[in-house]
């Protein structure tokens, strides 16, 4: 998130704003004018004026029934010595509106004070400011210089006059530098934003405070915001928040990964209620946000720290040593799947046709995949997938090799993964099997008590099939031979001999049908909960019936896709990009739909063949 | 008082006195009548052999069940016997034992006359039978058997071949107790002791299984009391030899005395020797191990190799793998090659690799508990030639060799820098050296174990070069302390090291980069709780290992301080004054690439593996086979 960034969130979300904050019969209306008082508050100003009564909890000010005499604000000077008077309009300042929408007459009562009352004593000079949050023409701008002018330079005999126009961008500069705080938001999330500020700046990124406390109010927070119908401001508002957020973290290198958990959870709320608006403003606001806050920021990150990755076994942290290996994998697949959904997020841009943009865009892929192989090539932990979830991020690497036709590589990569699944079947330690309920806290239970937490543990495997599956991208020999040999070693445990390898348990790969509405589920993190959590594929290991008829391994998986596909059908609405579903499954460890593959594996495959 | 009855008790003891008395006189009449007859009627008459053996029934019930009176009878029948011609004598035996409500008591009246008398085997074969009840019960009958056999070792000899005791279980049970009295005669003759292995044999032969295992555990024969001639001894072991399986073990101590011994000929030691050589075997038991080993001991400094067929050592190597436990035989061993070690290296070298090419394990283990061939390893430190002995045996072509080699240069602590050189690896050594280098988990000498290889290495063979670096180089990563550290001052003198460390020192600065990355900065949820259970769960573990192994729980209470960082004892009466806490703490270096990246390192180990069984395969001429890796 750059400076560039900040303003113009700035820039949408002051410009989204109305004049007056309050409770409407049409719900709440979000106004500029609290912006103001907090930069007055901010800039060391007393109030001496306000339109509305104070905020209480979770209220919005209620509008004062009073005369306002043009004045909206007005402020005491730090030394008390200036009267400070806002005149606030959410109107454009154009020639038209300069006296349709009463510019004028109210900067001019705002001009007359009676500086006789005994609170004007000290005061020595009144500056009167217009300030406004929509955009002005130069016919405007003469209109209120010509005004301005006509008013003198003085009130009453003694104190001077002056006259300011904070447009938009003056509004911008004045917050930016004054008010990037949680006072910059509505009052009535004043009071969280503050708490999530100090919470950032007091958790560690992965601590139990982290998880159990940040977390949930950071999801509250935004879920707060997002409630009801999705206005843009409200995008603007979730955006404009992140900054403010991000000024407090922990002053520690953690806070760097966490930030960008932080932000995962913002733009999965902020896509989440995407899908609930038909307003075109809104997705263009909300895609704006994703690109410009959670990928700048990824970008930005790696582009730090990516020569780290190329370093062997720089994701090793220093934890007690039968942990390691674990705690490697942990972070090489969070840094994974990161790769992979920037990969995939800049691959799935819809691009103008311009060569000079493909090329770019090709760069930066390739760069990022660059990160993928290096980090794979230099940590093992990248190599061991720990939980089933974890298909996904296989996955994401898979899409990108796939999509650079990097097939030599590919082949490569997935018989080193499979080599080294065997190993650890094979070496018979508590990493030899894949929880396949996800939990880490299975797997350290594993470790620390040297068995299976549950007899079920490990005993089903999506990612395998996944890898079973994915094979079918390699050129045909390879495919076959990769087959065999996942099928007979690591599957049914079978050495080249046709003896016994002796692996200490039996798994089963097992396919899975998502149900219909499986992307709202996912979006919201709430497929474990769902009543419907689609339909368990159950493959038998792919092995043959005794009177079933000899056919090959691959035609068998082959079948099996094809009627699993048949059976289920399942579609991607498109809502969504894929890179935001991804990030969804990894955030909510959420299986990601076989279709995501088998879209750029079976249906090529089958339309080269009729070809 | 009771009327009726006049009689008064003394009255009727009186009566029956006077009785026993007229008895008496009747009998000694008697006996002096037959011992008058004897005296003066040379031989007696037929007609008294008819009435003898009421007489001396007679004699034998009033003297009552008195052993003298017995034997005084026996003596009585003998002299009588001995006066009588051969066929009396069997009928007159036969007729005394006629009577079988008194079988028992007359069976005692014989026994001088069967042990004194020349009788005829095929009588006394079948007086046997006849006096034995059927099913064979009575001790006294099988007393007078093997008195018989004792006295008369020729005589019991052809009564054991009466094929009549073939027919009946009596009957074989009368041979087995004559041939089973021979094991304890001593100073038989030799043809005798022949005739016996004979006979032996021979019943072996006829004997189902059972009776065979039965009958043979009480006929061991008097294979040395007996065999001085060495034409007896190869008898003797020829004997052997026809036994069953299981009763062959009386080989084992006759080949063991023989060769243990220090009298007997040089030659005998040899057939001796042999025996044992062809019959030791893993599977014997201990005492004959013992046996083999021991008579190896004895023997092997005044036997060359030539003279007897075969080196002695094959003995040590027949009896392995010995078991840990086997502290016994684990001396022997030990003695035999301390021997060697001090009076003949060559041979030192040669056995000990001969034992370890294929039980290596045994030796191996036995190194690691360093007890009991403590004294051996002390013994190998001091020889100049231990380094280049171990460096060849580390990349020999033998597995056992190798891990021998390998342990043998971990506990006879050779550093880096004295560490020896050998000859120059051929590529096919460097190879074996290396798998197994890689598969050997010998960290404390990782780095001398490089060196050591290092300063065998081709240097005109890039390839070799190489792959020792390669080798090197994850040594280093794996063990910054125990390699990297002891390899960076050898790097003048071994120019090789000299990439391996700067690769390995920049890997290092690399990794000290990235320590506080972000990249890796977070923490693990979930993680530290997790840690902290493993902690408490191995803490709990250790504690209930050392109360168990701890001899202190035996012999003292267990107190748990609550508070304070000193601690007094009330005891007796008195509180002790305050004592400081005592700790002791241990670390170790732990292999980093093992706990980082376990499935590499499985993968090197299974690769070597499978390079070394390929190698074996190979060498045992099977047909190759294709690895799983």
């Amino acid at each position: 998130m750059t400076p560039e960034t900040i303003k113009t969130f700035l820039r949408r979300y002051l410009g989204s704003l109305a004049e007056e904050t309050q409770e409407t019969a049409n719900g709440r209306r979000f106004g500029f004018d609290y912006v103001i008082e907090q930069l007055g508050g901010a800039l060391g100003w007393s109030l001496l004026r306000s339109p509305s009564h104070p905020a209480s909890g979770d209220r919005l000010p209620r509008p004062k029934k009073e005369a306002e005499h043009g004045v909206d604000y007005a402020f005491f000077s730090a030394d008390s010595t200036e009267l400070l008077v806002f005149v606030l309009k959410d109107e454009a300042l154009t020639y038209k509106n300069f006296t349709a929408e009463r510019f004028d007459t109210d900067l001019r009562r705002a001009a007359s004070h009676d500086l006789t009352l005994p609170e004007f004593q000290r005061i020595k000079s009144v500056r009167v400011i217009l300030a406004y949050n929509q955009s002005e023409e130069e016919e405007g701008v003469e209109e209120f210089n010509r005004l301005t002018k006509s008013l003198g330079t003085k009130v009453g005999d003694t104190a001077g006059l002056a006259f300011e126009r904070w447009n938009l961008e003056r509004l911008i500069e004045k917050v930016e530098a004054h008010l990037l705080s949680p006072a910059l938001l509505p009052p009535n999330f004043f009071r969280s934003l503050t708490y999530l500020c100090w919470q950032v700046g007091d958790f560690s990124h992965g601590s139990t405070q982290w998880e159990e406390v940040l977390l949930p109010d950071w999801k509250e927070f935004f879920d707060s915001i997002l409630a009801g119908e999705v206005t843009v401001r409200s995008v603007w508002m979730t955006a404009i928040a992140l900054p403010i957020i991000r000024q407090h973290g922990k002053k520690e290198p953690a806070f760097e990964t966490g930030w960008l958990e932080l932000l995962e959870w913002a733009m999965l709320a902020l896509w989440k209620a995407e899908r609930r608006t038909k307003s075109s403003e809104v997705k263009r606001a909300v895609f704006t946000v994703w690109l410009d806050t959670y990928l700048q920021d990824l970008e930005r990150f790696y582009n730090e720290h990516a020569d780290g990755l190329a370093i062997e076994h720089s994701l090793v942290p220093r934890v007690e040593p039968s942990f390691q290996a674990v705690a490697e994998s942990y972070l090489a697949f969070w840094h994974l799947g990161r790769l992979g959904v920037l990969w995939i997020a800049y691959a799935e841009l819809d691009l103008p046709d311009k060569p000079e943009l493909k090329r770019a865009l090709a760069e930066r892929l390739g760069q990022y995949a660059g990160w993928m192989v290096n980090l794979v090539q230099t940590s093992p932990g990248a190599m061991r997938p720990v939980l089933d979830v974890h298909h996904v991020e296989l996955f994401l690497f898979w899409h990108a090799l796939v999509r650079l036709r990097e097939t030599e590589f590919l082949a490569q990569w997935m018989n080193d993964l499979y080599e080294r699944l065997l190993l650890r079947r094979r070496d018979g330690g508590p990493l030899r099997l894949i929880a396949s309920d996800n939990s880490w806290e299975s797997i350290f239970e594993f470790i620390t008590e040297g068995e299976p937490p549950t007899e079920g543990f490990g005993r089903s495997s999506y990612l395998l099939l996944m890898l079973f599956e994915l094979s079918f991208s390699l050129p045909e020999k390879n495919r076959d031979e990769l087959l065999e040999s996942m099928h007979d070693h690591l599957v049914l445990g079978r050495a080249g001999d046709g003896s016994s390898l002796e692996l200490k348990e039996r798994i089963e790969m097992a396919g899975w049908a998502p149900p219909d509405n499986w992307e709202d589920l996912v979006m919201a993190g709430r497929l474990e909960q769902a009543k419907d959590r689609g339909v368990a594929l159950m493959t038998s290991n792919f092995t043959l019936s005794p009177n079933e008829a000899e056919t090959p391994l691959a035609d068998r998986v082959r079948s099996y896709v094809a009627q699993s596909r048949q059976n289920h059908p399942f579609k991607l609405s498109g809502k969504s990009p894929l890179s935001v579903l991804a990030l969804a499954c990894i955030k909510n460890e959420s299986p990601l739909p076989s279709e995501f593959w088998r879209r750029l594996i079976f249906e090529s495959t089958e339309t080269r063949e009729d070809s | 008082m009771r009327g009726g009855d006049q009689r008064t008790p003394i009255a009727a003891l009186e009566k029956e006195s006077k009785a026993w008395e007229a008895e008496v006189d009747a009998i000694v009449g008697d006996a002096q009548l037959l011992s008058r007859t004897i005296e003066s009627e040379l031989p007696p008459s037929v007609a008294l052999d008819a009435e003898l053996p009421d007489l001396l029934s007679r004699l034998q019930d009033l003297a009552g069940h008195f052993r003298q009176t017995k034997r005084l009878i026996g003596a009585l029948l003998h002299t009588y016997l001995e006066c009588i011609p051969t066929p009396r004598r069997e009928s007159l035996l036969a007729a005394v034992t006629s009577d079988r409500t008194k079988r028992f008591r007359r069976v005692s009246w014989v026994q001088p006359s069967i042990c004194g008398l020349d009788l005829a085997p095929a009588f006394l074969a079948r007086w046997f039978l006849s006096v034995l009840p059927a099913d064979g019960a009575g001790t006294e009958f099988w007393g007078v058997i093997e008195g018989f056999a004792l006295a008369k070792p020729a005589a019991a000899l052809d009564v054991a071949c009466d094929p009549v005791l073939i027919e009946t279980d009596v009957g074989r049970s009368v041979r087995v107790t004559i041939l089973g009295a021979l094991r304890y005669r001593t100073g038989l003759p030799s043809d005798l002791v022949r005739r016996l292995n004979a006979i032996l044999e021979a019943l072996s032969r006829h004997l189902d299984p059972l009776e065979r295992r039965d009958s043979l555990r009480t006929l061991k024969p008097p294979l040395w009391r007996g065999a001085v001639p060495t034409a007896d001894v190869l008898a003797a072991f020829a004997y052997v030899e026809k036994l069953p399986a299981a009763e062959r073990l009386v080989g084992f101590e006759f080949a063991g005395s023989l060769g243990a011994s220090d009298t007997v000929a040089l030659d005998q030691k040899v057939i001796a020797l042999r025996w044992l050589k062809d019959h030791v075997h893993a599977t014997c038991g201990l005492r004959q191990k013992i046996t083999a080993v021991h008579a190896l001991w004895r023997s092997w400094k005044i036997i060359d190799p030539a003279t007897l067929g075969f080196d002695p050592i094959e003995l040590v190597v027949a009896v392995q793998p010995v078991d840990n436990d086997d502290a016994e035989l684990w001396d022997a061993i030990e003695h035999v090659l301390h021997e060697a070690l001090e009076a003949a290296p060559d041979r030192f070298r040669q056995w000990l690799t001969a034992i370890a090419r294929d039980h290596g394990k045994a030796v191996r283990k036995a190194l690691e508990r360093q007890a009991p061939l403590t004294g051996l390893l002390v013994g190998l430190s001091h020889v100049e030639w231990k380094g280049e002995f171990v460096s060849t045996l580390m990349a020999s072509a033998h597995s056992g060799e190798r891990r021998l080699g390998f342990q043998l240069f971990e506990a006879l602590g050779l550093a880096p820098t004295s560490a020896p050189a050998g000859a120059v690896f051929t590529p096919q050594e460097f190879k074996i050296w290396r798998a197994e280098f890689q598969i050997a988990r010998a960290y404390e000498s990782v780095a001398a174990q490089l060196a050591t290889a290092a300063r065998r290495l081709d240097l005109q063979s890039h390839g070799m070069v190489t792959a020792f670096q390669e080798e090197a180089l994850y040594h280093c990563k794996n063990l910054p302390g125990l390699c990297l550290d002891k390899l960076r001052p050898l790097a003048d003198e071994l120019a090789m090291l000299k990439p391996v460390i700067f690769a390995a020192d920049a890997y290092f600065e690399k990794l000290h980069g990235v320590t506080k990355s972000p990249l890796k900065a977070q923490q693990i949820p979930g993680l530290a709780r997790a840690m902290f259970r493993k902690v408490r769960a191995e803490r709990r573990r250790l504690d209930q290992m050392v109360e168990k192994q701890s001899i202190l729980s035996f012999l003292a209470t267990k107190s748990y301080l609550l508070y304070g960082s000193r601690y007094s004892n009330w005891m007796g009466g008195k509180l002790s004054g305050p004592s400081d806490l005592q700790a002791t703490s241990s670390s170790f270096e732990i292999p980093r690439l093992e706990t980082i990246d376990p499935e590499t390192t499985f993968r090197r180990r299974l690769n070597a593996l499978a390079f070394l069984q390929e190698l074996k395969r190979r060498d045992d001429g099977a047909p190759q086979k294709e690895t799983e890796a």
